[in-house]
């Protein structure tokens, strides 16, 4: 590798082009701040864009060849669609071929991610929920976990902003605790058949205290027409890749830091520069300032493998909570006199409990249409993890891979019992249209030894491996026996014979990578503060799911955009030396 | 010409009851054309073509939803002011000049001249002289506001519908329709119907025009996107001469009736539905009904008859629904009378839909349709009527 300098110093460099730093950037932008730059380790951009054509682009979604790419794939999980790159692998599930280092046995740490340009949320869900305040203030209320250096005031008016900038279709009258100052941008996605056989069934039940009350999710997914991205077509394949893009992901606001127009046909102030194929390797802290990062070293591996360095004013790193870490433990101690860096790795374990019950004809709308949000709060949470329950749209897909082993299942019973023919097919067709899986998110709480560590093992550039030390304490497993129980007694009301409920043996990751380089007050405990500024470098910003202190039981997308916000309105004041 | 506002309710009346007549015909109008897309993957697509031809699918199917949204919310504006729900409208096709804005109506395969008709249907732009009202859609709604903000007569007495006979959101599956109260929801109704139809100055590509634009601008990327139909697909004759292409296949002829039959009584139930029977204690029946007829009766035949041949007089031309309504079309006024009688014509096209199923002729992938539309219609009669 030879090293090549790039001497001039921008303003500010963004690595990672997923959900985090395709909205710093666009934000940036939009502000006029002059010389951005855009580090991504993928190599493509799924839309129609080229550096030399910039602005005039086009910026038509392209999708095909992911779809494409998924149909012809015999692997159907969630990074399928995708490409993993050689030179920079993504983290899959299965563990022969996997990117991560872990124990072959045992609680696996089960999420993955993806190294392309867009980021994970190419095959997020889409939900897009709101930690509520209790959330925020864990040690104080509960005497679990910790507190945030925020509170849900501050974050609230982050919260309306990110729902409008990603699109969100919600039900105003569901906020729960979550009180909010504006309406959701969209009417709710409508419940399917099985959320409305769910409500009647589960109509003034109560469960240990709270209702049971089954209300639409709120979305980044389009109920209606908006941004320019159609309404949703209920395809049921929001996960691994929406083919329509009705799911917001994060080309939206990437392109609209590349200069796409709104939909009102306004253009940003100041396109971005994006930058395909760079791998960052290494955060250099100033020697003689230590307080201050004087460089980052990337691999660009367009025609070969360079060395290069680039050098700005401020650095954000919005690489997602195991990438961001492990770079910086490449880092001589950048970032970590804490010791937290890498720490608290946190997910949501998902216990799912599945059974046959009435009719309720699966695999239409989109993947969750209906959830149950009034287990997420109350004093049990001193003892017992807060759980939220979902309603799977897809039968036993997550927890049994249905329909394959339905029907190889059905076909076996049948002919064993010498049935052939019409027979088959009807006990298949009814089998699956009976399916239901309840899946609950768990809360977990942080653990300093649940961490990304570097592996001795290379990937195949030769950079170290993360190894992942995991394990789920009995705070969780309470919440996840608690969780059981609720959706045993769900499932029987709606019809199933209470000797068919089952579980799953372990708990599945939820796709949420949460809390390794997490934000706080006390430099001795947290890496950042609630800005994403790195305690120990006044020009470092990290951002994304590494910045919780604890995680609720929200999906974490929605809060991470509504702290990047906030993070690029302080970076802008400070860039500008004017209020955004 | 200068433009005429509207002068007093009887006037405002006319154009409420015309918008409602509007609002269904283009409905059925984007139904029609997005029925002859090859969106199936038997249909001779793959691939990214199949893909792309999908999402042209949905997003009409999304608008001609909404349409049906906007003639709930016109009928609700007409309620208010002591109007009676209107779902009559004449068959397809009508000339130019009969409704805003200046352009015929015809249902027609997809195609790029169809989709430059919905464009133009949907845009701001006036399309020629005339009273205010009828210059495009846009300006008949701005118009209707205006009258809403202007008439000169005190709120109880412009307001003198029943707001119980208001349709709700939750009803029918639509939350953001608004019951008309008072002059401020009035305009708001108003507002939500010309945001969704021709976009806003902040939005120009989140609406109607803008979705028809954005088809528009992906045709040139599929050969062959749609079954080639005839335009107007007729049965009945009036004065001896089809009004549009006449149905002549036996077997079409059959299977169009059923669809007719299918739509009349959606239609009938639909009237009932707005004309105070959301409060029927058999409500949520006659609205699950109709949404079963909506989508697995309508949709289906619609489809079906866009791979059927219209006729040997149009060699290799396919027939599509032609949504005619019968002239003797009518709800009697006693609600349990008249679910009675909409169940017994399901009764009959579920019967015909079953005999044509039996029909060996047939290739099975045309009788397994009609084996689920019978079955569906049954269900659809047990839902309006259970003895």
């Amino acid at each position: 590798m030879s090293t090549d300098d790039d001497a001039h110093v921008h303003d500010v460099v963004i690595v990672g082009a997923g959900l985090a730093g395709s909205v710093i950037a666009a934000e940036l932008a939009e502000a006029g701040i002059g010389d951005v730059v855009v580090l991504e380790a993928g190599n493509q951009a799924y839309f129609d864009w080229s550096p030399t054509h910039g602005p005039e682009s086009g910026f038509t979604d392209r999708r095909d060849g992911l779809l494409q790419t998924y149909f012809a794939n015999p692997d159907k999980e969630d990074n399928s669609p995708y490409p993993d790159l050689a030179y920079a692998p993504s983290p899959m599930h299965d563990s022969d071929t996997d990117y991560f280092v872990q124990p072959p046995a045992g609680q696996r740490f089960d999420s993955t991610y993806m190294r392309v340009v867009g980021g994970t949320t190419y095959h997020w869900l889409g939900i897009a929920i709101r930690l509520l305040p209790h959330d925020f203030e864990m040690r104080s209320r509960y005497g679990v976990g910790v507190d945030w250096p925020i509170d849900y005031e501050e974050i609230e008016p982050w919260y309306a902003r990110a729902e409008q900038e990603l699109g969100v279709a919600g039900d105003d009258t569901c906020a729960g605790p979550a009180w909010r100052s504006t309406p959701y941008p969209m009417p709710p996605i409508p419940h399917s058949y099985l959320d409305e056989r769910l409500k009647e069934a589960v109509a003034s039940d109560r469960y240990d205290g709270p209702p049971v009350e089954v209300t639409p999710p709120p979305v980044a997914r389009n109920s209606i027409p908006f941004g320019g991205r159609p309404a949703c077509a209920g395809s049921n394949n929001c996960t691994p890749i929406c083919p329509i893009q009705a799911k917001y992901d994060a080309t939206v606001h990437l392109k609209r830091a590349l200069g796409q127009p709104d939909v009102s046909g306004r253009r940003v102030a100041r396109p971005v520069d994006l930058r395909l194929g760079a791998l960052l390797v290494e955060v250099v802290a100033d020697r003689d300032s230590p307080q201050r990062i004087e460089r980052l070293e990337y691999i660009d591996v367009n025609g070969g493998l360079t060395r290069r360095s680039i050098r700005a004013r401020t650095y954000v790193l919005a690489m997602h909570a195991v990438e961001s870490a492990k770079v910086l433990l490449s880092s001589n101690g950048v970032a970590n006199r804490s010791g937290q860096v890498g720490r608290n790795l946190m997910d949501h374990p998902c216990q799912m409990t599945y059974a046959r019950t009435g009719p309720v004809h699966p695999w239409r709308g989109p993947l969750v249409t209906g959830t149950i949000e009034t287990f997420r709060h109350g004093p049990e949470l001193r003892e017992r993890a807060a759980i939220r329950p979902e309603f799977q749209n897809t039968g036993w897909s997550w927890s049994t891979f249905s329909p394959g082993t339905t029907v190889s299942a059905a076909i076996d019973d049948m002919l064993g019992q010498g049935l052939i023919g019409r027979a088959i097919t009807e006990r298949i067709a009814d089998d699956l249209r009976r399916e239901v899986t309840i899946d609950s998110l768990l809360e977990q709480l942080p653990d300093p030894s649940n961490q990304v560590l570097l592996s001795d093992d290379r990937d195949p550039i030769g950079l170290p491996r993360p190894k992942l030390v995991y394990s789920i304490d009995g705070y969780t497993h309470a919440g996840g026996d608690f969780a059981f129980g609720l959706a045993r007694s769900i499932l029987t009301a709606m019809g199933a014979d209470p000797e068919g409920v089952a579980a799953t043996a372990t708990y599945d990751g939820a796709g949420h990578l949460l809390g390794t380089h997490r934000m706080g007050d006390d430099p001795s405990t947290s890496v950042t503060d609630s800005f994403g500024r790195c305690h120990d470098h006044h020009n470092l910003r990290l951002v994304g799911c590494g910045s919780f202190p604890t995680i609720g039981t929200a999906n974490p997308s929605l809060t991470l955009v509504a702290l990047a916000l906030r993070t690029a309105q302080d970076m802008i004041t400070e860039l500008t030396g004017r209020q955004s | 010409m200068t433009p005429q506002p509207i002068a007093d309710r009887h006037e405002l009346m006319d154009a409420l009851t015309t918008a409602c007549e509007l609002e269904h015909g283009l409905s059925l109008q984007y139904l029609y054309a997005a029925f002859t897309l090859r969106s199936d993957p038997t249909d001779g697509l793959q691939g990214s073509d199949l893909i792309r031809v999908r999402s042209w699918a949905a997003s009409i199917f999304f608008v001609a939803a909404q349409e049906m949204m906007h003639l709930a919310q016109a009928s609700n504006l007409l309620l208010s002011i002591g109007g009676a729900p209107h779902l009559a409208r004449p068959d397809f096709p009508q000339p130019a000049g009969h409704y805003p804005p200046d352009l015929g109506w015809d249902l027609t395969g997809f195609d790029a001249a169809t989709i430059d008709r919905f464009v133009a249907y949907e845009s701001a732009l006036p399309s020629g002289p005339g009273p205010a009202w009828r210059e495009s859609i846009g300006q008949m709604y701005t118009t209707i506001a205006d009258a809403f903000e202007q008439l000169d007569l005190p709120d109880d007495e412009l307001f003198i519908g029943d707001p119980g006979d208001q349709i709700t959101g939750e009803m029918v599956d639509f939350p953001l329709l608004i019951e008309v109260t008072d002059r401020s929801s009035a305009v708001e109704a108003c507002r939500l119907i010309m945001v969704e139809g021709e976009g806003s100055p902040a939005d120009h590509a989140d609406c109607h025009e803008g979705i028809f634009r954005r088809i528009r601008s992906e045709i040139g990327e599929v050969d062959e996107p749609a079954r080639p139909v005839a335009p107007n697909p007729v049965l009945t004759e009036r004065g001896g001469e089809p009004h549009g292409t006449l149905v002549t296949d036996p077997v079409t002829r059959a299977v169009q009736e059923i669809c007719n039959d299918a739509y009349e009584v959606l239609v009938l139930a639909l009237l009932g539905f707005f004309a105070g029977g959301s409060r029927d204690p058999a409500a949520p029946a006659v609205k699950a009904a109709t949404l079963q007829l909506m989508t697995t009766v309508i949709r289906p035949l619609g489809e079906l008859l866009t791979r059927l041949p219209i006729g040997p007089e149009h060699v290799g031309l396919h027939a599509g629904p032609g949504f005619e309504i019968g002239d003797t079309a009518s709800l009697p006024p006693h609600r349990d009378t008249a679910r009675r009688l909409m169940a017994e014509r399901l009764d009959h096209a579920a019967a015909s839909a079953r005999r044509l199923a039996d029909d060996t002729t047939l290739p099975p992938s045309r009788t397994s349709v009609l084996d689920g539309v019978a079955a569906n219609l049954q269900r659809c009669s047990t839902l309006l009527w259970s003895p």
